[in-house]
């Protein structure tokens, strides 16, 4: 079966995750957690599978094209959910992050499937893949954080608008909801950070000029420095609650534009390796 | 129905009777068992219990279907009992039979009868009345099985109905409050302005909930100590009330003030030292004691007494969506189990016809034996004839009880055939029997 097969079947999974997670809103009952549970940990294994068995039959560039990037992101979002569903129960998540995850593999089924190509210079290196994985997981914490976030400034706002029935029927407490975004955000910022510290090595293996200028470096120096303002913030008593959630949230803006700008070390549209590039893998 | 017991529900609730007559009907729980005793003595009825709390005084009886009476009886003995004329609360008694009956007692376990829908005590009160009429030996199988069906589903519909979701009351709508904004409410001390009534069923309330560690803070320093020890918290003094409020997470003001204590100055003073820890403020004091203005500022959420309300409505409402949807359940299952009870009387009846007819057989045979008029090989050979002869006599009413149970009609078909055949009722052999178990 191909890894497309698996996508679809992940994509069904979270669309039926979502539905269920819509339909109990607010409802904050034991059954439909443990089916958008099961739903989105079904979605999380059928993607793994599919993943796999990418990697496993194509030998092209590891996670640099469009499609590649959105499957690693659904799957690292996924991954992120079910540990704080299961962790935390916090309602209304799903109904906020799953459809992400089926906008997410819907893209990626529309772009074109990279096919087979032999590794090239950088994706050839033993640190690519894990730096690879590393930020994915580090942007999936984030995003998760930020989904918390949204779902906090909703909880507030039905408190301070005293809407009462919505805010009654499951909603998790403000305190829970910020306690667990701070604790993706730690998770986050650990796995960024490593992700950065590998792609600032790649970038020095291959003597690529002034890599930390270049504007998805830039975007992900900014993106890191957020987080962590946010982290010290949160420590020192200043950034929490409300303050909190809208730093999630310009975190999460530019995590987007990190994953969209293109790589420095990233092969051109014809799959060219750039020339430090070239040069290195030169004999 | 034909049936050759009932089941009978008799009593008074907040529904009928205020609370001046409810209190001179009500029973102490430590005189249960022997009320129950008398009861059945003097209504000669098979089973008894009685249910009295403050909201309700309920018999429950279990007599012969025969017996026209037993109501009449009951009341008699209420009126007897506690010494108030019946003329006096006869027009606030309700009574209900058999299926019912089964559900009254349903309901009620189930607190969908109860003021507070959904409240958890009247189930231990429930309890309670059914283990003094135990130990006063009045339980047969019918409350047995009646009584602890209506335990299951109490049971059953708290953990899935819904019916004690939600909060009903203004201190439980303050606590759904307060859980919406903190999780861990043992790390979130509490600040008490005022000790009123009220204040203290939200103090106990919050104290369930988790909330460990009150501050009272009041103008008179006695009713602060007495508010403190009443409650289990701490006095502080009023004079300090801006370090209370740096500390306190959950701040509950109930004063009898006639202007803001809690002003927008205290607050903005306060919301600078708490570093953005969220304030959560409850005024249920009229006229308010807190400037409402404070809800706006970031970081407070301040309820006053129609926001508690808005709350405790909405949980009411909800609770009583619930109930509509488990009334229809409780009915059937009512009728149900009132159907296995009394789908035993063809199996009594045929055993009893059979006992009868055996020893009416065996006197004669005896008669006989002790006449001499007949030599033992001849009393053989009569006493498997006379064997034959009842098992091919009672034949006939024995498949017709099997087939009356089959269809449904086994009350009735046992009841004429114990008519029929003279058979002695469970009363005829025991009187009011001891019940303790069946």
């Amino acid at each position: 079966m191909s890894p497309r097969f698996f996508v679809g079947l992940a994509m069904a999974a979270y669309a039926l995750g979502a539905l269920v997670s819509f339909v109990s809103v607010g409802r904050q009952k034991r059954p439909s957690i443990a089916l958008q549970l099961a739903l989105a940990a079904t979605g999380v294994l059928a993607q793994t599978i599919g993943l796999s068995i990418h990697c496993a039959i194509s030998e092209t560039h590891y996670f640099t094209s469009s499609m590649e990037i959105l499957w690693l992101l659904a799957w690292s979002v996924g991954v992120n959910y079910v540990v704080i569903l299961s962790a935390w129960r916090i309602a209304g998540l799903g109904a906020l992050v799953l459809p992400l995850n089926v906008v997410i593999l819907a893209a990626s089924l529309l772009a074109q499937y990279p096919g087979a190509a032999p590794l090239s210079g950088v994706d050839r290196h033993p640190l690519y893949a894990p730096h690879v994985l590393m930020a994915f997981l580090g942007y999936g914490f984030f995003l998760t954080a930020c989904a918390i976030g949204i779902l906090y400034l909703r909880a507030e706002w039905l408190l301070k608008h005293k809407v009462f029935g919505a805010v009654l029927r499951g909603m998790p407490s403000l305190e829970r909801l910020d306690r667990t975004a701070a604790r993706c955000i730690w998770a986050g910022f650990a796995f960024f950070t490593l992700a950065l510290l590998q792609g600032g090595y790649l970038a020095h293996v291959f003597q690529v000029s002034s890599w930390f200028l270049h504007p998805k470096m830039l975007a992900a120096e900014i993106t890191w420095l957020v987080f962590l303002v946010s982290m010290v913030g949160r420590l020192t008593g200043h950034v929490i609650g409300r303050l909190a959630a809208q730093t999630v949230l310009v975190g999460a803006v530019l995590v987007g534009l990190t994953i969209v700008l293109g790589h420095p070390l990233q092969p051109d549209a014809n799959g060219a390796d750039p020339p430090e590039v070239q040069e290195r893998a030169r004999p | 129905m034909s049936a050759r017991w009932t089941f009978l529900a008799l009593g008074l609730s907040f529904r009928t009777a205020p609370v001046s007559l409810r209190e001179r009907l009500a029973f102490r729980a430590s005189e249960l068992p022997r009320s129950v005793t008398q009861l059945r003595e003097q209504c000669r009825c098979r089973e008894a219990a009685i249910l009295s709390t403050c909201n309700r005084v309920e018999f429950y009886v279990v007599g012969a279907a025969e017996d026209a009476q037993l109501s009449q009886k009951v009341r008699a003995f209420m009126a007897a009992h506690r010494g108030v004329p019946l003329e006096q609360f006869e027009g606030a008694l309700y009574e209900h039979r058999d299926g019912p009956a089964v559900q009254h007692l349903f309901e009620v376990t189930a607190s969908l009868d109860s003021q507070v829908l959904g409240e958890t005590e009247i189930l231990s009160q429930t309890r309670e009345a059914f283990r003094a009429a135990s130990e006063a030996g009045a339980v047969g199988r019918c409350l047995q099985t009646i009584f602890e069906r209506a335990f299951g589903m109490a049971k059953e519909l708290r953990s899935a109905g819904g019916v004690g979701q939600g909060r009903a009351s203004i201190s439980s709508a303050a606590v759904e409050l307060v859980e919406r904004v903190f999780d861990d409410l043992p790390k979130h001390p509490a600040l008490v302005l005022g000790t009123g009534e009220m204040s203290a069923g939200i103090v106990k309330s919050l104290q369930s909930a988790g909330v460990t560690e009150f501050l009272v803070a009041s103008r008179s320093a006695e009713r602060s100590e007495a508010f403190a020890r009443e409650t289990g918290s701490r006095c502080g003094p009023l004079e300090r009330l801006q370090d209370h409020l740096r500390v306190a997470d959950i701040v509950l003001v109930s004063t009898a003030a006639p202007h803001y204590i809690l002003t927008l100055e205290h607050l903005n003073r306060a919301l600078d030292a708490r570093h953005g820890r969220p304030l959560f403020i409850v005024d249920i004091s009229v006229p308010r004691n807190v400037d409402p203005a404070a809800h706006d500022l970031s970081g407070v959420f301040l309820y006053d007494i129609d926001d508690l309300d808005a709350v405790a409505r909405e949980g009411r409402e909800q609770r009583e969506e619930a109930a509509s949807r488990w009334r229809p359940r409780l009915a059937e299952e009512a009728r149900r189990v009132l159907n296995e009870l009394q789908d035993e009387a063809p199996d009594q009846a045929a055993r009893r016809l059979i006992e009868q007819a055996s020893a009416l057989r065996l006197a004669e045979l005896d008669e006989l034996r002790r006449s001499g008029t007949l030599d033992a090989q001849a009393i053989d050979r009569l006493e498997h004839a006379l064997a034959h002869f009842q098992a091919r006599l009672l034949h006939g009413p024995l498949s017709a009880l099997k087939e009356a149970a089959r269809e449904g009609d086994g009350n009735a078909a046992a009841e004429w055939v114990e008519r029929l055949f003279r058979l002695p009722t469970p009363q005829d052999e025991s009187g009011p029997r001891e019940l303790g178990r069946e």
